[in-house]
Formats: structure tokens, C-alpha cells, sequence
């Protein structure tokens, strides 16, 4: 399928067309109507009289909702069209679609209307993998619905296709035959329901999984942005990347089965619509002054489904919290590990820290207490799950040689962690930004544990070991003659000395040594990481920096976020305000909707931000960025009941209003004005508009 | 740490033999750590033998009772006698299972899902080490 893709979405279920609003997937194409890691519809087109239509113009009017205007014809010009056909297309459990056909012409016409339907239910890790399938396909058709069916030993997945207006059903396709009066019009609408026995308890098929009501969902969308704080300012362009990242985060909820009417962050479209334990923290983290709801959902859910076993295939351990939770085929058969899977090092600690950061800014401690033994647990994991090279740092090694993850770290690529001259570290591996996450979570452990737990005695056990292991680290991880912190220890303590943005994450955990930040913080903002645009994954002169390298050399606005808060928590407020201007300035070039990554160049050499070639968009803590950038800007800070503001804006932004955000003090505002000159040598001083 | 081996005597080592004796360990044990803060009924309706077996769990803030005999329920589990054996060991996950359409849970899904905790790892795990809160189920016999 070529040229531009109209993709629609609700919680996990969604659609992705061509501009006709037709699909012809191929297997390792993600294009089709798709729910639960699931393809229920690879192959969806509409002809009218055997002919395929021509689209005027395709909109997504919501990001649950699409329309397409269609002519016949084959040709580039539509003078003669006497016909006009609109589709629109809803999405809920699976999607409802509106065909309406318009007659021009002073004179009946006959026509045959036929949508040809076929779905090959893959699973998306099939999709991204080229594999082939192991069950059986039946169709069939039962009581004018056409029933696509794929079938392996108990597992059963449908696709039932219903129309309100009669049609000849077979087993590839509706047909009807149309006959349409001068002016005249006709209408059908088509109902594509997905049937996943025992996943959706209580369903039935083509009932519960339509398309739901359109406007509820208006509805929603709503009431999600009237809840947000307000937004005003002078600069437009941030206006509208606010409300970007507001609606795609409200496309990107995901309402897991167990917490009925309750939403968390997925991690991205279209291949990680599904939970996911570190972009989910991370994302609610980012999103918290915006909505704390979000952080109180992930926190539930997660923790209902923290690890209580030893499990080497899902690499799951006692407190550990999940990686990826997977609801396709290869999942159901043990191929994949995802039932769920727990390779991940840094969402357990992480846990940790966005609880305490919920209950900073919410005072939700009832919260706090009902999840108290996950927090334990997790706590517990830290020391005696992840200590994998017996020297007392957090490190991963996975079990599942198969199917589990190598790098178990957010930068997950097989080459992320290299030595200088190139070289990979063996395992166990200890990245350095799992002992800043490991330290925060000791040290806000202390804190719930003083005021929400009462128990004194583990806060103060807790604070020795944060000291401890803030000791240690400072020692065993520093760089010396480089002025940073080495990227990991290797499987025999040694440093794994390349330089890259995990400096950022380490400035926010708290772990730097108060006389170390300064040199880190030149590193951060000096020519080898510092593009201009902001912090590159890898420094500039490691033997594996690649400007267009996933982990080791892009820019992830998401990472620059986290280092922007870094950089205000020991005080750089104007470095940490130079990193908020160029990524938010980046975002103009991509409609307000930041990339995953993109290229590591300098700014003064593209003049624009290159993307990175990654099909994921929107992904969640992408658009988190800007939420975290308006709190770092602005220098919000929780201090018991008090918001505390200290802003500190680039110039070239102007002033920023954040009006009602939400917390323990009820509603507060927050204003500051831009008066930190972010222009450096080599880039312009002006914000194009 | 107490390793999967030491910690049981049992013909099959991990897990129980079979449902009765799940469920008579945990009502003997009568209270569930990592059960702490839940409360509800779970229905364990098991097929395939000469009649359907049915097992009432009560969860109450991590305390736990079990009964043979009807009441409330918020959470009905269906599945084969022989499928609940092989989870009761450790050989089979639940989620997966439940993924493959061989469970059906109707009601109130997080329960089942708190309380899929009690259920084993496999027995091939590397080392078995201490669970979440005290000991796990498969401890309580020792």
C-alpha cells in the first residue's frame, strides 16, 4: 500500500487505511483493522460496478473517527463525476462504517456495490516478523453475516460482518445491487465486530464489540481536555503542540479489562497499543501536572500485575514489575513471552518513584497504603533480584535466551551499550541510570514509608542504603579524566566508558554528587552530545556513534524531557531551558506531534530536525515531552500543600500561563515569562513561526 | 534463600498433585500474603471429570476461606480438571491459557487476576527463590 495511511484508534483496537479507506494488507504490512495484537480485517475494499474509486480528500475528524469522499473513475480529473460516494468510519471494539452513495445525475442509475472482505489474523508480532500461520481459516455465512474464522486447538478468533441495508452475502465479500433515483441516495451501514472468545468476558457476538456510540466518545475526548490546565501564551506554536500532545495521550489511553473506566498510557501506534511498564510510568510521570489520573492507573495495574514468581521464560521475578503485556496468537501458544513479560530493569524502581511523585502532587495516600506490599516488593527486588553481579547494583541479564530481551534498559537495541573503542560489555550488565533509578526509589521508599507506611525503621534503612549505594556509585561509575558518568559496569565490574545522555536521567534521580554535576553537566550541553536540537543518545566520537543510530547517536525528545527535570533539580535552569526550546522548536517541523527520534546532526548543519525512519507515531512519551518541558519550564515543584513556580522560559517563547492544574491544593495557576536567552553559537536566535 | 527442591517432599516437588489439595492448603493455611488488600468470591467450576467439581474461594483482605457449598460470587473460573492440575504444578500459566480460549473468566476480572499470584512457577524455573510477601503457597506445606 502506497502514499499516506489514514490510521483511527480506541484503546487497542485500530485501523489503518489507505486514503480510499480501502485495505490490502500484506503479512508483514501493518495496515488492517486490528484488536488485541490481532488482525481481524487484512483485506477490505469497495467497488462500485467492479471499479475501484478515486478519494477526494480523507480526514481523521477524531482520532477514533474517518472520513473518505470518493468518485469513480480511474483518471486525475473528476469534472465528470456523476457520483459521489462517502465513507465514514467509526472505531470502537472493532468499526462501524457509513457508505453513502449520491446520485448527480437528472436520471436513475443502476449500480453494483460490492466490499470484498478477507482477513488473514495475524498477530502483530507475526506481522513484524514475517511468520507464517499454524491454524485453519473458515468462512462461512450465519444469518446474513459474513463470518471470517481462523481456528488452532481452542484458540478461536472471528471477524463477523453485518450491513443495515439487504446485501447478497458470500464468503468474500457483500454485494448490492442499488438502484438510485435522479438526485437520489442511498445509504448502508456496515458493522465489523471482532470475536475473541474468553478474552472479552461477557461479550456477544455482534453486540458488545461495535463500534460504541460516537458520541459518548465526542463526549470524552472533551471532558479529557476540559480537565487539563489551560494553556495560554503568546506562542502559538506551543499552543498547538499542547493541544496535540493532549488529544493524541487521550488516543493513546489504553482501559485494561480489570480496572473497568480507567485509562493508562499505551506506548505507541501502531505496534505498542498495550501496556507497557516503563513508557507507562514514564509517560504518567511526564503527564502528572497535566493528569494524575493516569499515574494512579498505571500504578494499579502494574502492580495487579506484578511478578510473585520465578518464571525464565517470562523473565518474571518476585516484585517484579511487567515489561510488555501481549494478547495475539504466539503469545497464547507460548512463541512469545508476553503473558506478560517481565525483562526490564528500570520499571520496578520506577514504580517506586512515580508513587511517591502521585502522592507529592496529589495526596492520595489511600493509594499509597493499598499499595504498599507492591512497592515492598518492588523495593525488595532491587536488592535481591536485580543485584545479578553481586557488587550491589541493579543489572539485567536475561533467561529466556529465545525470546526475551538482551538490553533491558529503555535503549533496547542490541549495540545501545558499547565501550569507547566499540566493544560490547558482556552480562550481567549494569547501566548506570538503573542505580539513579534504584537510588530515587529508595530514597522516596523512605519517604512513604515515614509518612504514608509509618514505619520508621525501614525509612531510616532505606536512606543508608540510598547514601550507601550514592556513594559507591559516585565512585565506581565516574569518569574521571572525561568529567561523566561511564554508561554501565560490565559483567566484571569494569566501566563501560562511552558518554551519552544517561548523564540526564542520572542529574534527575538525584545520585550526582553535588561536585560532579557541573562537569556533567558540560558534557550534556557541550558540542559531543548537544546538537543543537538537544541531547543525542551518544556522544560524537564514540566508535559507534551514529547520528541516525536508534540508541546510539538520535535524539529522543522523550530522553530530553527527562533531562530538561535533571537539569533543574541541581539548579541549570537556563541549560535546562535551552533543552525545552530546541525540542519544542523541533516540533513545529512535525505539526506539534514530536517524533520518536530523530537525527543526531547538529542544527546548524540541517536547519531542521531529520526524523527518524520509525513507523511509531504517535508514541506516548513523545507526546509526554511537552508536558514535561511546560513543567520544567515553568519550575513547578509539589511542596506539601503549595505549588511551587520558578520559571524559567526561553526568550523566544514569550510569556506561558498554565491556569488551573490540578493537586493536593485544589486548582492552582502558574505564570512565568521568557527571559533566558537560549541562543548558542551556531543557531538562530529566533523561533521561526 | 530456600531453593524449589527444599522446599517440598512431595512425589511431584513444586505445586500440588492435584485440586483438592490446592484448595485444602489454602484453607488450612487460611490466610494469603500477597492477597493482602483483596476481597471477594471466586467460583472454580472444574469439567471434565464424571461430574463438575465446584470450589468456593472467599478472600477477605488476604484472609482466605474455602467451601464446596454455594453463595455470592463475583468471579466464575471455568476450566478442565486437567488444565487446573497442570497450573496447580507450575506446568501451565493461566494467561496464556486464558489467552488460548481454554479459561473462561466471567465477573470481576481483577480478582482472578490477584489471585492467579498463588498459582506456582514452572518447576524448571533457575532457582527458586523467596515470593513477594512471607512465603508462597507452594511453601505452605513444608
Amino acid at each position: 500500500m502506497s502514499g499516506q495511511l489514514v490510521q483511527i484508534l480506541e484503546g487497542n483496537t485500530f485501523v489503518v487505511s489507505d486514503r480510499n479507506g480501502d485495505i490490502e494488507a500484506s503479512l508483514t504490512d501493518p495496515t488492517g483493522l486490528f484488536s488485541f495484537d490481532t488482525r481481524f480485517l487484512s483485506h477490505w475494499v469497495l467497488t462500485l460496478d467492479g471499479e475501484r474509486l478515486n478519494a477526494l480528500s480523507a480526514d481523521d475528524l477524531q482520532y477514533f473517527q474517518a472520513r473518505f469522499f470518493l468518485v469513480p473513475g480511474t483518471g486525475t480529473v473528476y469534472v465528470d463525476a456523476d457520483l459521489s460516494v462517502i465513507r465514514e468510519r467509526d472505531v470502537g471494539a472493532g468499526f462501524r462504517e457509513s457508505i453513502r452513495i449520491l446520485n448527480h445525475r437528472l436520471e436513475p442509475v443502476s449500480l453494483t456495490v460490492r466490499i470484498d472482505a478477507a482477513s488473514d489474523f495475524a498477530d502483530l508480532f507475526e506481522v513484524k516478523d514475517a511468520l507464517a500461520k499454524k491454524g485453519d481459516y473458515r468462512s462461512t455465512v450465519d444469518r446474513g453475516a459474513l463470518v471470517l474464522g481462523y481456528v488452532r486447538d481452542t484458540y478461536r478468533r472471528e471477524t463477523r460482518i453485518t450491513s443495515s441495508a439487504p446485501a447478497v452475502v458470500d464468503g468474500g465479500g457483500l454485494t448490492f445491487e442499488v438502484n438510485l433515483d435522479a438526485d437520489g441516495t442511498w445509504e448502508t451501514v456496515l458493522e465489523v465486530a471482532t470475536v475473541l472468545p474468553g478474552l472479552r468476558a461477557g461479550d456477544r457476538p455482534g453486540t458488545a464489540h461495535r463500534a460504541g456510540p460516537t458520541h459518548d466518545m465526542v463526549r470524552g475526548l472533551e471532558k479529557w481536555i476540559g480537565k487539563a490546565p489551560r494553556l495560554e501564551t503568546d506562542d502559538e506554536d506551543l499552543r498547538s503542540t499542547y493541544a496535540r500532545s493532549l488529544v493524541d495521550l487521550a488516543a493513546l489511553r489504553f482501559s485494561p479489562r480489570t480496572l473497568a473506566g480507567h485509562s493508562l498510557p499505551a506506548a505507541g501506534l501502531p505496534w505498542f497499543m498495550t501496556i507497557f511498564g516503563r513508557d507507562s510510568i514514564l509517560t504518567s510521570l511526564q503527564a502528572i501536572a497535566v493528569n494524575p489520573e493516569l499515574a494512579a492507573t498505571t500504578l494499579r495495574i502494574l502492580g495487579e500485575r506484578q511478578g510473585t514468581r520465578v518464571d525464565d521464560f517470562r523473565d518474571e521475578d518476585p516484585g517484579r514489575i511487567l515489561h510488555e503485556m501481549r494478547f495475539g496468537e504466539m503469545t497464547a501458544f507460548e512463541e512469545r513471552p508476553h503473558s506478560p513479560y517481565y525483562g526490564c530493569a528500570d520499571a520496578t524502581p520506577l514504580y517506586v518513584v512515580l508513587l511517591d511523585e502521585y502522592e507529592r502532587w496529589t495526596g492520595d495516600t489511600k493509594l499509597v497504603r493499598r499499595l504498599e506490599p507492591q512497592a515492598r516488593a518492588a523495593l525488595r527486588w532491587i536488592d535481591e533480584y536485580a543485584n545479578l553481579q553481586g557488587n550491589g547494583y541493579v543489572a539485567y541479564q536475561r533467561r529466556n535466551e529465545e525470546t526475551g530481551l538482551e538490553n533491558q534498559c529503555w535503549k533496547d537495541s542490541w549495540d545501545s551499550i558499547s565501550h569507547h573503542d566499540g566493544t560490547l560489555p558482556g552480562f550481567p550488565r549494569a547501566t548506570c541510570e538503573l542505580q539513579g533509578y534504584a537510588y530515587d526509589a529508595k530514597v522516596r521508599g523512605a519517604r512513604l514509608a515515614r509518612l504514608v507506611w509509618h514505619d520508621e525503621a525501614f525509612a531510616v534503612q532505606l536512606e543508608s542504603e540510598a547514601a550507601e549505594l550514592k556513594r559507591r556509585f559516585n565512585r565506581d561509575f565516574w569518569v574521571a579524566e572525561g568529567g561523566y558518568f561511564a554508561v554501565a559496569l560490565d559483567m566484571d565490574g569494569r566501566q563501560v566508558d562511552t558518554l551519552t545522555s544517561n548523564n540526564g536521567h542520572l542529574l534527575w534521580s538525584g545520585i550526582v554528587d553535588k561536585s560532579k554535576a557541573k562537569q556533567v553537566v558540560e558534557n550534556l550541553m557541550g558540542p559531543r552530545l548537544y546538537s543543537g536540537w538537544g541531547v543525542r543518545t551518544m556522544a560524537e566520537g564514540e566508535k559507534r556513534f551514529n547520528p541516525i543510530g536508534y540508541h546510539v547517536g538520535t535524539i529522543w525528545p522523550f530522553d530530553n524531557s527527562f533531562i530538561a527535570w535533571g537539569l533543574r533539580r541541581y539548579g541549570f535552569k537556563d541549560e535546562a531551558a535551552r533543552i525545552a526550546e530546541g525540542i519544542l522548536h523541533a516540533a513545529t517541523y512535525f505539526d506539534g506531534r514530536l517524533p520518536e527520534a530523530f537525527g543526531g546532526y547538529p542544527r546548524s548543519m540541517t536547519r531542521y530536525p531529520v526524523q527518524y525512519p520509525t513507523a511509531c507515531s504517535p508514541q506516548a512519551w513523545s507526546t509526554g515531552a511537552p508536558l514535561l518541558f511546560l513543567r520544567t519550564m515553568l519550575g513547578l515543584e509539589p511542596l506539601d500543600d503549595h505549588l511551587i513556580v520558578d520559571p524559567a522560559i526561553p526568550s523566544g517563547i514569550g510569556s506561558i500561563a498554565l491556569l488551573d492544574i490540578p493537586g493536593r491544593w485544589g486548582r492552582m495557576d502558574a505564570f512565568g515569562r521568557g527571559r533566558v536567552d537560549t541562543s548558542g553559537p551556531g543557531r538562530r536566535t529566533r523561533r521561526a513561526k | 534463600m530456600a531453593s524449589r527442591t527444599s522446599a517440598r517432599s512431595t512425589v511431584t516437588d513444586v505445586g500440588w498433585s492435584d485440586a483438592g489439595s490446592f484448595f485444602n492448603a489454602l484453607a488450612t493455611e487460611g490466610g494469603v500474603p500477597l492477597l493482602r488488600g483483596e476481597s471477594g468470591t471466586l467460583r472454580f467450576d472444574l469439567t471434565g471429570g464424571a461430574k463438575l467439581e465446584r470450589w468456593y474461594v472467599t478472600v477477605a483482605d488476604g484472609a482466605v476461606t474455602v467451601s464446596r457449598r454455594a453463595g455470592h460470587v463475583d468471579t466464575v473460573v471455568r476450566m478442565g480438571r486437567d488444565l487446573f492440575d497442570q497450573i496447580i504444578r507450575g506446568t501451565q500459566n493461566l494467561m496464556a491459557s486464558q489467552l488460548r480460549g481454554s479459561v473462561d473468566v466471567q465477573g470481576d476480572l481483577h480478582l482472578m487476576m490477584v489471585f492467579q499470584r498463588v498459582f506456582p512457577g514452572p518447576p524448571s524455573a533457575t532457582g527458586r527463590r523467596d515470593p513477594i510477601e512471607g512465603r508462597t503457597v507452594t511453601d505452605r506445606s513444608r
